[in-house]
């Protein structure tokens, strides 16, 4: 069994692809490339690709991972270097190994790390916001009611899935915020969650429609709990 | 500046994907003075218009020219437009969003009624006047073609020229002329005067028309002896030679037809007497199995598609249909690419095919009767049998299928309750042939679905005279379908017959809709092929506030009535049409032409060569 585990740049118009929209627009790239890929069996036979962490609508990536089953080896030298050729703008191979098998690389994901761009309706110095922040991450918990699968309203404390939480600029009413989050099936954060809590927290307006989110790093974690990447697993 | 104002827009929209462009064989041009720049209109959502095989090869012929940049424009769905009109965005083209007002030429493709109002939708959006008396020198020039252009006049006053017939040959001459509009800065007139006289294209405002006390019309011509008296539509006389993209657009987001697609051949011998496209798109010209397997191949090697349609009326009439779908399958089958048709004839050269087509993927069935009695079937020329009908759905559910959709019409010429009736028969039938299958070799639980449109006569038809039934006979119809209908296994689908209603006003409609369509659009009629939100209140509302009866042009026609399409060729003569007239009311089948010359004229007429 042949895996390519590649790693990936969304972003510009790609961004607007759904996951379904990605997986369909690889596939047919893949078989513009000549990928002799493996399929499942069954009356509607699929190539056999899995993905790391599925993104929402809107959202830009610079380290996602893809696993795809192939048949055949192609040379991953070429494949970099000719990928322009084969792929739409926006789309990129930043690496491409071939691995043995392992566990579906959605199991393994712990955290992730997004660049969290919002536009406030006010000007803030980077002096204050830095004061609502530390009060922010400083709460002894941070919690919300979320909507159970079975429909009912649970409080979950998030605190413990904020990593960090940092400003990276203030540019008139542009906030630049970095923040690395639990991910996966031991706790889940989104960045869109917490920028709505740390906006309602600190009674921070946003300019409706105008958050950017851009996911830049993607970890899953060794036997020692050290961040390591899918690449080093 | 209106990129990005945009891009923050498609952030609050449904399926922004459909809007980015930039798709895999889009074409990209620099943008220069010299360039000519077309904006190709498809009235309609993209995930319709990227459906649509004859924008394809339009687009792929316009940039072919060097100094032509063809780009897309689409309806925007509602929640987009409503914030474009918020932000002051105006209608900008898929490729390089761009105003649409800058583009030298707009062409509209006509490809069902129902998006007239669509159009109008996308001028509003672009600030440009609807009618060509409005518009100035400043504004794009309007051409329009496609199927409905066959009879133009409802959108005479609308569009500055039309296209007729197949467009790989005319817009190149188009584009030709209009290089020398812009070295030699003729006017619109300078060049609308001039396009007039190429072969296949109608230019209204140059054609008057008079009409009786009865609103019938009295007389239709030019108002210059020097432009021709009727316009004959353009046709590729070799299919084997002719334009075909290799490098088709893949779109993002899940269009209707998200497949590769492969033309075999234009044209039909069946003579459907009902059918519009079987005549208009005369004569038979099919490409040969070599070019189709050879494209084909282009095709997926530079989409990455994973399904491969063949396309034409009655495909599995192409002469080597067989061959070709074996070869086909036989080179792509490593891969998983599925070869798939469209709605099938009932006979045995599909099921012999279908066996073929499962080895990859099973796909979906459906077979178009097309009406319920033999009588009907008649009636309609057809040519296909009850006995027909039970082979080929035996053989189909003995193959493993248990899912097939019947198509069907109501409102037929001649039609009687009974006719109608005999169309849950069918649906019974089918029932009852899947039980007889083994059980062993079945696939589940058998489901059969009804799909039963409202006939709409159409010009260039055999029943282009006839009235089309009214709604309440539609309904009336409908209702006794419905409560006929008991079978658990049989789906009934059936149209809102207010919507065959319009389109029938508007296939055999005249000049004087142009003012009811302007006023249907400003009381907010758009998108009227969406059930959702087609509003029939409107549509009368707008009807009466014009002075003008939508019964008028449903009604039954002499046959020495002027049509307002009388002086456009479409290569088939007019005897032929009333002969055939004449055999359906008297349920004389004439049959495929391929066996047996009817004398429609389009070879000799177009060619110059017999059948």
């Amino acid at each position: 069994m042949i895996i390519l585990r590649i790693k990936y740049i969304k972003e510009n118009n790609m961004k607007f692809l759904s996951h379904l929209e990605l997986i369909k627009t690889l596939e047919r790239a893949f078989r513009r490339m000549n990928f002799k890929m493996a399929f499942s069996q069954g009356f509607n036979p699929k190539p056999k690709i899995s993905y790391a962490a599925p993104l929402p609508v809107g959202v830009e990536t610079e380290c996602d991972y893809l696993d795809v089953e192939l048949l055949e080896k192609v040379d991953l030298k070429d494949l970099l270097d000719n990928q322009k050729d084969y792929l739409p703008n926006g789309l990129e191979f930043v690496e491409a190994r071939y691995r043995d098998k392992s566990k579906k690389m959605m199991a393994l994901i712990t955290d992730s790390e997004y660049i969290v761009k919002l536009s406030t309706e006010e000007v803030y110095t980077k002096d204050s916001m830095q004061g609502k922040l530390d009060a922010f991450v400083g709460q002894r918990e941070i919690t919300y009611e979320k909507m159970t699968k079975k429909k009912k309203l649970k409080l979950v404390d998030v605190k413990p899935y904020i990593q960090k939480f940092d400003i990276v600029s203030i540019e008139d009413n542009q906030l630049t915020l970095k923040c690395m989050v639990t991910t996966g099936s031991n706790g889940n954060l989104k960045p869109e969650k917490l920028a709505e809590l740390f906006c309602t927290y600190a009674e921070i307006n946003r300019v409706e429609g105008k958050d950017r989110y851009r996911r830049v790093a993607l970890y899953t974690r060794d036997r020692n709990k050290q961040l390591i990447t899918l690449f080093e697993v | 500046m209106l990129k990005n104002k945009i891009d923050d827009v498609l952030y609050l929209v449904e399926k922004p994907s459909r809007y980015i462009g930039d798709e895999v064989n889009s074409v990209k041009k620099e943008i220069t003075d010299d360039l000519m720049r077309f904006g190709f209109c498809f009235p309609d959502v993209y995930e319709v218009g990227m459906s649509h095989l004859g924008s394809h090869i339009l687009y792929g012929v316009l940039n072919e020219i060097e100094d032509v940049y063809c780009e897309r424009v689409y309806s925007p769905w509602m929640d987009l437009e409503i914030k474009m009109r918020e932000r002051n965005i105006p209608m900008f083209t898929t490729e390089t969003r761009t105003d649409i007002k800058e583009m030298d030429i707009l062409g509209f493709t006509l490809q069902y009624e129902l998006i007239y109002t669509n159009i109008l939708n996308i001028l509003d959006m672009a600030n440009i006047p609807f009618k060509s008396a409005d518009r100035t020198e400043e504004h794009p020039i309007i051409m329009a073609g496609g199927s409905c252009a066959y009879n133009p006049e409802p959108m005479a006053e609308i569009v500055d020229f039309f296209s007729l017939g197949e467009g790989e040959e005319v817009f190149v001459e188009i584009m030709d002329l209009y290089r020398e509009k812009k070295k030699n800065n003729w006017t619109k007139d300078e060049f609308l005067s001039r396009v007039a006289l190429i072969d296949g294209i109608y230019v209204p405002k140059y054609y008057d028309v008079a009409y009786n006390d009865d609103k019938t019309i009295k007389s239709f011509g030019p108002i210059d002896a020097k432009y021709p008296e009727t316009i004959q539509k353009r046709i590729i006389e070799d299919m084997n030679t002719a334009y075909y993209p290799e490098k088709f657009i893949v779109p993002y987001t899940d269009v209707v037809f998200d497949r590769a697609m492969v033309e075999i051949f234009r044209g039909c011998t069946r003579g459907c007497r009902f059918c519009q496209a079987g005549m208009i798109y005369r004569p038979i010209r099919e490409k040969s199995k070599d070019v189709i397997v050879e494209t084909a191949n282009k095709i997926i090697a530079a989409t990455g598609y994973e399904e491969l349609s063949l396309t034409s009326l009655s495909t599995l009439d192409h002469t080597d249909v067989k061959n070709t779908i074996v070869d086909l399958i036989k080179d792509n089958a490593d891969e998983y690419v599925g070869v798939s048709l469209p709605s099938l004839r009932v006979d045995d050269i599909a099921v012999e095919v279908l066996q073929e087509i499962q080895k990859v993927r099973k796909t979906g069935l459906t077979f178009a009767p097309e009406a319920g009695s033999q009588r009907m079937r008649d009636v309609i020329n057809k040519g296909v049998t009850s006995e027909d009908l039970d082979k080929t759905l035996s053989q189909v559910f003995g193959l493993g299928w248990s899912r097939v959709k019947l198509y069907f019409m109501i409102g037929l010429p001649t039609e009687t309750k009974e006719d109608v009736g005999e169309i849950e028969d069918v649906g019974n039938r089918a029932v009852w042939l899947y039980k007889q299958v083994p059980a062993e070799d079945r696939q589940g639980s058998v489901a059969v679905t009804l799909s039963v449109g409202c006939f709409v006569p159409k010009p260039f038809t055999p029943f282009q005279w006839f009235k089309q039934n009214t709604l309440e006979e539609f309904k009336e119809k409908q209702f006794y379908l419905k409560d006929k209908i008991l079978n658990k296994k049989i789906k009934f689908n059936y149209p809102d017959p207010k919507t065959s209603i319009l389109e029938g006003v508007f296939a055999r409609g005249d000049r004087r809709l142009t003012d009811v369509l302007i006023k249907a659009f400003e009381l907010g009629c758009k998108f009227d092929g969406w059930q959702e939100h087609f509003d029939y209140d409107k549509w009368m509302e707008a009807f009466d506030s014009c002075g003008v009866d939508p019964q008028f042009y449903n009604r039954e026609r002499s046959f020495d009535e002027i049509l307002p399409w009388d002086f456009i060729d479409v290569g088939v003569r007019k005897e032929f049409l009333i002969k055939e007239y004449d055999n359906a009311v008297n349920a004389v089948v004439t049959g495929d032409c391929r066996d047996n010359c009817l004398g429609c004229g389009v070879n000799v007429d177009l060619i110059g060569r017999e059948c």
